[in-house]
């Protein structure tokens, strides 16, 4: 085959892969109609509280806290479902979770419990994973970063609107301009750190590339000088 | 005209070393995208500055291969890895295989590790082509000779072909040939293929009429130490991979046992006769030399500290989500004073000042 011939199979086939190739569209998201909340507790700081809407009659517990803008990093087990690695930079990374969900050879070292309360107000931890346990209007779920049993804190519907600033009534008419999240105010100190850090990160690579700079520009002149 | 900086003396051979190995430890442990367009940024200015007036030694070609490659290799990875939360384009499912969403996260991924072989070539071909190789020979113990003239030889294959490759081609082209198709491929390979065997033969002849391979102690003893050497060699690649990998406690045990085994070598060969190469002109270990190897034992040590204590500083993952890396000025900054070889070099080529006297003439 001649490199004619070359391009225009290559041409060829990059037209088709176009072609095939279909953009993106903007899903118009239905109106959500329920709303369940949860909580996140780390360890370090205060607890993070959660309400997020819906428009499905339920969803996964997985696909709650996935939608409610956390950063979340989860990795799944084939038909066990997914377990969840790290939430607001509080876990461990994939290949580490793929091992033993977080978990170290130590039986009380830490991993991302998912617990659930009842309508009665008593927390317990989930008979089934987050990926299996449904979330319907009202739901409150907490994700707990520990080896041991946590002391979970009472919670209810006004106190997890209190802390989010969500509307009053889950799945009310005001809940219904698309879904969304409420979070509680979340520590800024380590934001504030991260900026830093960036901020005179910058500063560092801008003397660098100052510095690179001032050296070809040297090098060009030196060369020229020559000639 | 020197090797290092034009009309500059050159850098010894061990303070390249150590720049090399300062430049690559952050590349193999983690691919952080910061940290990789730091190192590309440094290398290029090092390459451009340093190996200025002298020839590459044949090493471009490959830098040129791996910048073709990375393309390549970000269009297989968006093709072969779904996962990821940014979503660029799907493919319906009626096209059978490659069906599914193309990510940008896959993308990413395809660029930084394209990025990082391109830098890591560019690295190992500075050292090689700035390297004084005789010197590097004559530094050397005599019991690593031999394992030191078989990389030399290893890496000087390379950079011949290439110049073999490019002489071969003038020379058919002079005589007629052209491009037209696979078959003309024969007309350049055939001679490539003899000269390399004529080489290959020149070179065996060459090392056995210096001596080389012959047995400088007894059996008994070569085979205890041959013996000691492959396992000084395997402790210390399985602690370096432990200590890639974050387990700092074994990697720790395996090194001090590497450093155990290689005092028995050091004791062992002390009853053996050093045969040190003579040379013309003696290599001197200068300032300059001092510098960069302290700038490079201080930008591994706090590369390897941040692996243990905050390799996120190092590592980054696109995937699921594509959020801006952690960085860390002390690291980034550490890792800048490997540009020392670049400023040394234009430092020693500013021109003096010339004298009143040499005014007045």
């Amino acid at each position: 085959m001649s490199v004619r011939n070359l391009w225009v199979f290559a041409c060829v086939v990059t037209v088709a892969s176009l072609a095939v190739l279909q953009p993106v569209s903007a899903q118009t998201p239905s109106p959500p109609v329920n709303a369940a909340g949860f909580l996140v507790d780390s360890g370090e700081g205060e607890p993070i509280y959660a309400v997020v809407s819906f428009s499905e009659e339920s969803v996964s517990a997985i696909e709650l806290i996935e939608s409610s803008g956390l950063p979340v990093v989860s990795v799944s087990f084939g038909g066990l479902g997914k377990a969840v690695c790290s939430i607001a930079a509080t876990g461990c990374d994939v290949s580490e979770c793929q091992q033993r969900v977080c978990q170290t050879g130590d039986p009380d070292s830490p991993f991302w419990q998912f617990w659930r309360l009842s309508d009665d107000g008593i927390w317990s931890m989930a008979q089934l994973g987050a990926s299996q346990s449904d979330v319907v209007d009202g739901s409150i779920d907490a994700w707990i970063w520990t080896g041991s049993e946590p002391s979970l804190p009472p919670l209810d519907w006004p106190e997890l609107q209190a802390q989010t600033g969500a509307p009053e009534v889950a799945g009310s008419a005001s809940m219904k301009s698309g879904p969304r999240s409420y979070l509680s105010n979340v520590s800024d100190d380590a934001d504030n750190r991260s900026w830093r850090d960036q901020t005179a990160t910058g500063a560092v690579l801008v003397v660098i590339i100052g510095v690179g700079a001032w050296i070809l520009v040297r090098q060009r002149a030196l060369h020229q000088a020559r000639r | 005209m020197g090797r290092y900086g034009g009309d500059t003396p050159a850098l010894d051979p061990r303070s390249w070393l150590a720049w090399g190995g300062a430049m690559t430890v952050p590349l193999l442990t983690g691919r952080h995208p910061i940290v990789l367009l730091e190192l590309l940024f440094i290398v290029i200015v090092v390459r451009t500055v340093c190996l200025s007036g002298t020839s590459t030694g044949g090493w471009s070609w490959l830098v040129r291969i791996a910048i073709v490659a990375v393309p390549l290799g970000v269009f297989f990875n968006v093709m072969t890895v779904r996962a990821g939360t940014h979503v660029m384009a799907t493919i319906p499912d009626s096209v059978p295989l490659i069906s599914g969403p193309l990510t940008w996260n896959a993308a990413a991924y395809g660029i930084i590790s394209g990025a990082t072989i391109v830098t890591l070539v560019m690295v190992g071909t500075t050292v090689a082509a700035a390297l004084n190789w005789s010197s590097l020979m004559r530094i050397l113990p005599s019991r690593a000779s031999s394992i030191a003239v078989a990389g030399s030889v290893a890496l000087s294959f390379l950079p011949q072909l290439a110049h073999s490759w490019q002489d071969i081609r003038e020379a058919q082209a002079a005589r007629g040939h052209r491009w037209r198709g696979a078959s003309d491929i024969v007309p350049v390979v055939v001679p490539l293929l003899a000269g390399g065997l004529d080489r290959a033969m020149t070179t065996a002849e060459a090392l056995e009429s210096r001596g080389f391979g012959s047995l400088g102690h007894d059996g008994q003893s070569r085979r205890r130490d041959s013996g000691l050497v492959a396992m000084l060699l395997t402790t210390l690649v399985v602690g370096l991979y432990l200590f890639a990998t974050g387990q700092a406690m074994w990697a720790l045990s395996a090194l001090l046992l590497a450093a155990l085994m290689l005092g028995m070598l050091v004791v062992f060969s002390r009853h053996i006769p050093h045969r040190r190469p003579t040379a013309y002109r003696e290599s001197h270990w200068t300032r300059s030399d001092t510098v960069v190897t302290i700038v490079s034992v201080l930008a591994i040590a706090v590369t390897t500290i941040f692996l243990q204590v905050q390799p996120e500083m190092l590592r980054y993952d696109p995937y699921p989500y594509l959020v801006m890396p952690l960085t860390n000025p002390l690291l980034v900054g550490s890792l800048g004073l490997l540009m020392t070889p670049a400023v040394i070099a234009t430092m020693r080529s500013i021109p003096e000042p010339m004298s009143e006297s040499e005014n007045r003439v």
